[in-house]
């Protein structure tokens, strides 16, 4: 048991552990990820089997990944009990006195024989060293100087907060879930399907969009500057209002909607038509939605749109279809119904309000505009590992600065026989150390 | 106004590259001072250059290549200047200056007029991420270009052939030690970088972590300097092995930064 708790606690296993993560981890950037079953067949042939019985598809789920992660975490606590028992003795059983030997072995030594009252000038020694903030220490025969203590605190603190991030992680993993939302206005749910799981949760309250906004940069339309979903949540007998944008979630009972993204509802688009007779002259101008049969005044005509393609094309066989979602070329086909008439159907574009269709038609038709309500997606997320994980995110980069930015080292004062030592020791940076250590003996040695 | 600062640069980047190498084999000291001057003006102007796209931008001047190299570039000038002025060390320029300049024209390369910023991008925690992230870079080519002197300074002690170069390169021991500062502090940016652009994706995509190769490769690299730290605080690994560190660390780097954006383009669909 001890023997492989000294395991875990050893430097070997924490950069066995790195280099195991990181390779295991490069692998799942080489394999599809998260992707349908049959594209992987066909990706992978004769290995899908193989691959999928060891989740190499979903692999930083898979229960091999995790299960690293896990023991990993068991390293790191290893380590931090191992620091915190260390630094806990430092602190309560230092050690003050040591043997001539041990510190005449230590890199930096110093001994004075010159002085004719050894225990004034290991006064003033102390006193200097305490100016420069060393910390005291006083044994039967030696006195301990210390400083930095907090740099072996914030080596404790850095791993400590791994174990933070990465039980907050497991956490999540665990009992939280994904999932995405497609709302338009007036809408309102609640449950929502889970991405990973094909499952449905029930949020405990409904969800609304009231309005969905987006802007554009006015010299760059492509771009959106900003979207934005009113939403109000019914809780009960509760409503509370709110707006969720891009970066700026909102979070109700540990649930957090996410604005995703948003696309255009093409079934709620609203043609506004201005009807010509073939002289040129304005006769009516009406306001119809796609499959909606609109009447056009004393004439007995019904006007009625019927097909609506934002980016008309056609293809190689001369028929028309929608290349994208985007208004690149938006065009409406309209049907014109009369009683014992035969019905007769013909495109009308946005764009190119003086391209009338070839088919005789007794009006023109011109479409002035449209307009179209849009959807916004929301992502939904629960996740309770959230404050272990930013707890953990705050103690890394405070652990980190500590035990990176300070550091720590001893010097040993200690009056022996007809001689005063002076001896230190600091386990990183020795150029600095070896400065100031240079440093206080040339002090010693001017005052005396 | 953008074009006069860079010109203005350039030429005072090449300026004061010529006063290091001049520095490099006759040590006066109006070599020593005017190659420190002319290249704090050179720093100076393109500061200027990246505040000017910054203020027309409305936000950190970070988002296309141009001007993240050209920031990166900035960050290594920034860091030459305060190694010689806190450590009295001038030689470095001689060597890390051509890098940064070389970095600086590749910039140049790229130039992209301003463009409006995605709004995924318009986040605080992402504005923390970028300039860590580069200024954690910045630490890292710094790091490599020592490790590289520090292997030709011990090449040269150890074959004994203490020449004229070896008199001109500073002490092996401070070559570790500068090395050793700068990997701890790259480390610690990298390490807010990462940290912050892990807050921002949860804030606009929901999850910290998505695994995708930026930052699997990102957790690589940060996993070869934690190596280092441990093998060098726990094991005593300083000098050579340390040097060798470095320009793994920086190899990873590099492919974190530039690798990954062109060989997994259909992978990295960050936005969609």
């Amino acid at each position: 048991m001890g023997n492989i708790w000294n395991k875990l606690k050893s430097i070997k296993t924490a950069i066995l552990f790195f280099i195991l993560i990181s390779l295991t981890s490069l692998v799942g950037t080489f394999i599809l990820q998260d992707t349908n079953s049959e594209q992987l067949k066909e990706t992978y042939g004769a290995f899908y089997g193989l691959f999928n019985l060891i989740g190499l598809f979903d692999l930083y789920n898979s229960w091999w990944f995790i299960g690293l992660l896990a023991v990993f975490c068991l390293s790191i606590a290893a380590c931090s009990l191992d620091r915190f028992s260390s630094i806990y003795k430092q602190v309560v059983t230092p050690p003050v006195d040591l043997s001539d030997e041990y510190l005449k072995n230590l890199k930096y030594y110093h001994e004075f024989k010159i002085q004719p009252d050894l225990k004034e000038t290991e006064a003033s020694v102390g006193k200097l060293l305490e100016k420069g903030g060393f910390s005291k220490m006083t044994g039967k025969d030696a006195t301990l100087f210390h400083k930095g203590i907090l740099s072996r605190w914030g080596v404790l603190i850095a791993h400590v907060s791994v174990l933070f991030v990465l039980v907050g992680a497991l956490l999540g993993y665990f009992f939280g879930f994904k999932g995405h939302l497609n709302l338009k206005e007036g809408q309102s749910v609640s449950i929502v399907n889970s991405d990973k799981k094909n499952i449905s949760i029930p949020l405990g309250f409904d969800i609304k969009l009231n309005k969905f906004q987006v802007e554009f940069y006015k010299n760059n339309p492509e771009t959106p500057k900003t979207f934005l979903s009113r939403v109000e949540i019914t809780d009960g007998a509760v409503k509370s209002p709110g707006t969720i944008e891009v970066n700026h979630p909102i979070n109700y009972k540990g649930i957090s909607f996410y604005q995703a993204s948003y696309g255009q509802d093409e079934e709620s688009a609203r043609f506004n038509l201005s009807v010509q007779n073939l002289q040129g002259k304005e006769i009516a101008k009406i306001k119809a939605g796609l499959n909606e049969q609109v009447p056009l005044p004393g004439t007995g005509y019904f006007v009625k749109p019927v097909l609506f393609y934002p980016d008309f094309k056609l293809d190689e066989n001369m028929k028309p279809f929608s290349a994208s979602a985007e208004s690149n070329n938006p065009a409406v086909c309209l049907k014109l119904i009369k009683a014992k008439e035969k019905d007769i159907e013909f495109w009308v574009f946005l764009g190119m309000a003086e391209f009338h269709s070839k088919k005789k038609t007794p009006f023109l038709f011109k479409c002035l505009d449209y307009e179209q309500s849009n959807y916004s997606v929301l992502q939904v997320v629960k996740d309770p590992g959230v404050p272990f994980v930013y707890t953990g995110f705050a103690l890394l980069i405070l652990g980190l600065a500590l035990s990176l930015f300070m550091y720590y080292r001893r010097i040993w004062v200690k009056v022996s026989g007809d001689k005063i030592i002076i001896a230190g020791m600091a386990n990183r940076d020795p150029v600095t150390f070896e400065e100031e250590f240079e440093k206080i003996i040339n002090q010693v040695k001017t005052k005396s | 106004m953008e074009l006069i600062l860079i010109y203005a640069t350039v030429f005072l980047y090449l300026l004061s590259l010529a006063a290091y190498w001049l520095y490099f084999f006759r040590k006066t000291p109006l070599f020593e001072y005017s190659s420190l001057i002319v290249l704090g003006l050179g720093g100076l102007s393109h500061l200027c250059s990246l505040l000017y796209r910054s203020m027309i931008l409305n936000y950190l001047p970070l988002t296309s290549s141009y001007e993240t190299l050209s920031f990166l570039s900035f960050c290594i000038i920034l860091i030459i200047l305060l190694i010689q002025l806190r450590h009295k060390i001038t030689v470095l320029g001689s060597f890390i200056l051509p890098v940064a300049l070389l970095i600086f024209i590749v910039a140049l390369g790229m130039y992209k007029e301003i463009e409006p910023v995605k709004l995924i991008f318009r986040n605080r925690w992402f504005s923390v991420h970028l300039p860590f992230v580069f200024l954690s870079y910045a630490n890292f080519v710094m790091s490599l270009g020592i490790s590289i002197v520090y292997l030709i300074q011990e090449h040269q002690v150890k074959s004994h052939r203490i020449g004229k170069v070896s008199h001109a390169l500073p002490s092996l021991a401070m070559l570790d030690s500068l090395n050793y500062k700068l990997l701890s502090l790259g480390l610690v940016f990298l390490s807010i970088g990462i940290v912050a652009g892990a807050v921002w994706e949860k804030e606009a995509f929901g999850s910290y972590w998505m695994w995708s190769p930026k930052e699997v490769w990102a957790l690589i690299t940060a996993l070869i300097y934690f190596s280092w730290l441990h093998l060098r605080f726990f094991k005593g690994w300083r000098g050579k092995k340390s040097a060798f560190f470095s320009i793994a660390g920086f190899l990873s780097m590099a492919f974190t930064y530039l690798g990954v954006n062109t060989l997994f383009k259909g992978f990295h669909n960050f936005i969609k």
